[in-house]
This record gives structure tokens, C-alpha cells and sequence, in this order.
């Protein structure tokens, strides 16, 4: 009867590691690093800070306006991903996406604005109640070599001769409400149910920021991003 | 009942005898069960669950050389070894820089001896006007072993970037005429030379030096 016992503890024991390490009852993205902090004007002419975003789930990508054929298609993939979040977004936080772009010498907020016309930019409530916003974003050429360069991590570079002109690497960084960058997708074309999964997770992770709750997030941030 | 099946063990005796295994391992199982629970409670077993964000960088912060108030070169790199809390802010600041390094220095005091392992650097967002003598008499009012640095506009700028930090200079109706709008926000950077820890704007001394304490521990 001891033995049962004996057995049973041990078993439920194991079945409870192997359950929480193949199920993952509690998934966290890793807190990778500080997004950069930047003073830029968008389309419209306003000013927009790195703060401006602060206490959103913000979603960057980065493109020069005039990119001919064969460029990646940003906003259009920006666009999809707003529709998404309108449909299906987790509630409680706000969102927001924020184009950069990669040629400021040329994209003025008058040429961006001119150029992105097609696109819905305004603030959007979702069906869960949250609001989406979307800003194209320009400043200073120096400025922006720091921040999409430095801080982002993005290669681009000017060729002259060639068309676009500017070559890049297609990314999208996702960054949370304290500014700090949670995943990242390199690549031309959203996996718009991977980027939906991954932001479901930031507002669980931001849902259950007090408490025992708490002590479980960072408990899972600690053995799955430390491996 | 004869004599000889009164000298053997009935069933029900046969069943209740327990093998030392048996026995030992419940009871180690049990006093484990209680010891883990006995830690969990007093706190020594629960994870300690940082007032700041915490930041799981696999690479090291940056590193950068900037002028000090005392007037050398000083790298983020010299502090290997010590936690630094890095700060940006200006001397004409009315109320963030003051705040948080009144907190910061408050922070310190409760580390006791540990003080000495942890280097606080402010970097100014105004150096055109923020002077080396300027930041040192600035930094006396608060703690003389903090750091004041400064430099070329442009490569703090370049820094601030980097560390998630914005700065912007605007008019406004003060008397200086000008204000720096800036992140206010006080980065840990590890002994090893890590970013670890975000704090945002007040945060409390008593936060600051419970997070410190325990990252000067590991």
C-alpha cells in the first residue's frame, strides 16, 4: 500500500516536469533588449517619440516610400496585420505599428503622406475594445541611421544607380509597453498567425503582471529564456 | 487452533509488516515536502521577483567613452566588475533628474558596505550647456561618487539610442526658456557588463536597493 504511494507521488512528480516543459502552460517571449529611444514626425506632421509608444504593443517594420518592384512589401503586410488585430486582438492593450522609413533625405512627412495615401492610417477600435494605430515615421538621416541601424539592427544601404535605390533586409520587431524588444521576424512576408500567437502571449504576460501570477511569469521567463 | 498455526503470522499481520524502504522513503518524501514549503513561505526558495523589467539580453551593453566631470575619459567598460546605474539627465532639469537621483542615492545608502560596488553615471541630454564643472557642481548637491558625463552632442545621442533612451530640447515657458524632454528611465548594467534591469521613474529607494542587493549577491 506504501509502495503505491511511494509510486504514485513520484509518478505525479514526474508527470507534473514533463507535462510543464512538453505543454508550456505558461509560454513568455524573452525580454531580448531596450528598443532604441528616437524623436521622429510621422505622416501627418506630428511629433512621435519612443515615450509616444510607451504602454502599447508596438510593431516596427522599416522601408523607404519609393521602393520599385521586387521590394518587400511592407505596408501592405503592415495593413494585413492591422486587419488582423481588428478581428482578433487580445483586449485590454492598445497597438500600435510604425513604419520607418528607411530613406528620411526624400520622405518628408508631405512625401509620406502623399505616397501612403492608399492606406487607412487612422486609429481603429478593435473588436475587443482596443485601439490600433499606425504611424509612418521620418526624422533626421543621422538620427535614423541610429536608431534603425544601431538600435534596430537593420542593414540598409544606398545604391546609387539601382532600383530601389536602397537596399535592406525586410524586418518587423515586435516591442512592448516598456519598450523593450519581444520578438522579431526576418523576413519579407508576416506569418500573421505566429505574429497573432506571440502577441496573444505579451497580453497574457501583461494580464497576470501582479501577484502569485506574476511570480509564474517570471518563474517561466527564468528557466525558458535561460536555457 | 493448534500449536503450530498459532506460531505463524496470519494474513492481515503479513500485510501490515513494512519493508524499511517503505518506510524511508515516505518519510524523506515528507520531510522535503516540508522543508520546500518552510522555504517557500519565509521567501528563501521563492524566485525573487525583480521591481524592475527585466531584461534577458545575450549580449553585453555597449560599451562608450565620454568626458567625466572630472575631466577624463571615462568607458562604461572602467566599471567591469561593479554595477552601474546608467541615468541620462541634465543639470537645468526641474524635477525627474533631481528625483531620481535623490533615489538613487537613497538606494545606496541602504546597501551599507556594498555601496562601493555599485557606480552610478548620469550622462547629460544637454551638453552644450552641461559643462564638465557644471555636472560636478551639480552632482556634489546629491553624492560625490556619482559620475557625470559628457561629450560630443552627436555621439550621445548615438548612446542614448542605443540604451532606449530619447532626448528632444524644446522651448518652453521656464525661465531658462528651454526644457529637455528625455526618457527618465535608470538602467542596471551588471557586474560582467550586462544590461539587467529597467527602472522606470519612481521607483522607490527601498525597490532600487532590494533589486541591487540581490544582483550584487548573485
Amino acid at each position: 500500500m506504501s509502495q503505491k504511494l511511494v509510486y504514485a507521488v513520484v509518478g505525479l512528480i514526474v508527470a507534473a516536469v514533463v507535462t510543464f516543459n512538453v505543454l508550456q502552460p505558461i509560454q513568455v517571449l524573452p525580454r531580448a533588449r531596450m528598443a532604441p529611444g528616437f524623436a521622429f514626425t510621422n505622416h501627418a506632421g506630428e511629433s512621435r517619440t519612443s515615450e509616444d509608444y510607451r504602454g502599447k504593443l508596438t510593431i516596427y517594420s522599416f522601408t523607404p516610400s519609393r521602393c520599385g518592384a521586387g521590394c518587400p512589401p511592407i505596408p501592405d503586410e503592415m495593413q494585413a496585420l492591422r486587419k488582423a488585430l481588428v478581428r482578433e486582438a487580445p483586449a485590454d492593450l492598445s497597438y500600435a505599428l510604425a513604419i520607418i522609413s528607411l530613406d528620411p533625405e526624400h520622405d518628408t512627412p508631405e512625401a509620406l503622406r502623399r505616397h501612403f495615401d492608399g492606406y487607412d492610417t487612422s486609429e481603429i477600435v478593435t473588436a475587443a475594445g482596443s485601439t490600433v494605430s499606425w504611424d509612418f515615421l521620418t526624422g533626421d538621416p543621422r538620427r535614423t541611421k541610429y536608431v534603425v541601424g544601431g538600435g534596430f539592427g537593420l542593414f540598409y544601404e544606398r545604391r546609387d544607380g539601382t532600383e530601389p535605390g536602397i537596399r535592406f533586409d525586410p524586418r518587423y520587431v515586435v516591442v512592448d509597453g516598456w519598450g523593450v524588444v519581444r520578438a522579431e521576424y526576418l523576413t519579407p512576408k508576416l506569418d500573421l498567425s505566429r505574429v497573432m500567437r506571440d502577441l496573444d502571449l505579451l497580453a497574457s504576460e501583461a494580464r497576470h503582471s501582479t501577484g502569485v501570477a506574476r511570480l509564474a511569469y517570471e518563474a517561466a521567463h527564468l528557466f525558458r529564456c535561460y536555457p | 487452533m493448534s500449536p503450530e498455526n498459532a506460531s505463524k503470522p496470519s494474513p492481515s499481520t503479513k500485510a501490515r509488516r513494512l519493508s524499511w524502504p517503505a518506510i524511508v522513503i515516505p518519510a524523506a518524501l515528507g520531510v522535503v515536502l516540508v522543508v520546500t514549503a518552510a522555504l517557500f513561505v519565509t521567501g528563501m526558495l521563492r524566485p525573487y521577483a525583480f521591481h524592475g523589467m527585466v531584461l534577458q539580453s545575450p549580449e553585453p551593453a555597449i560599451d562608450f567613452t565620454l568626458t567625466s566631470h572630472q575631466g577624463q575619459g571615462v568607458s562604461l567598460s572602467d566599471f567591469h566588475g561593479q554595477v552601474v546605474l546608467l541615468f541620462f539627465g541634465y543639470t537645468s532639469c526641474p524635477d525627474v533628474c533631481p528625483t531620481t537621483l535623490s533615489r538613487l542615492n537613497r538606494a545606496l545608502s541602504l546597501l551599507g558596505p556594498h555601496r562601493k560596488d555599485v557606480q552610478v553615471l548620469m550622462i547629460t541630454v544637454d551638453p552644450e550647456r552641461d559643462t564638465a564643472d557644471t555636472l560636478a557642481e551639480y552632482l556634489e548637491h546629491f553624492n560625490s561618487s556619482f559620475l557625470g558625463l559628457t561629450g560630443d552632442p552627436e555621439k550621445i545621442a548615438e548612446i542614448a539610442t542605443y540604451y532606449g533612451v530619447f532626448f528632444e530640447s524644446r522651448e518652453s515657458d521656464s525661465v531658462l526658456g528651454y526644457e529637455v524632454q528625455h526618457t527618465a528611465t535608470t538602467m542596471l548594467i551588471d557586474r560582467e557588463g550586462f544590461p539587467r534591469l529597467v527602472f522606470p521613474f519612481g521607483t522607490s529607494p527601498e525597490d532600487l536597493a532590494a533589486d541591487l542587493k540581490y544582483v550584487l549577491n548573485r
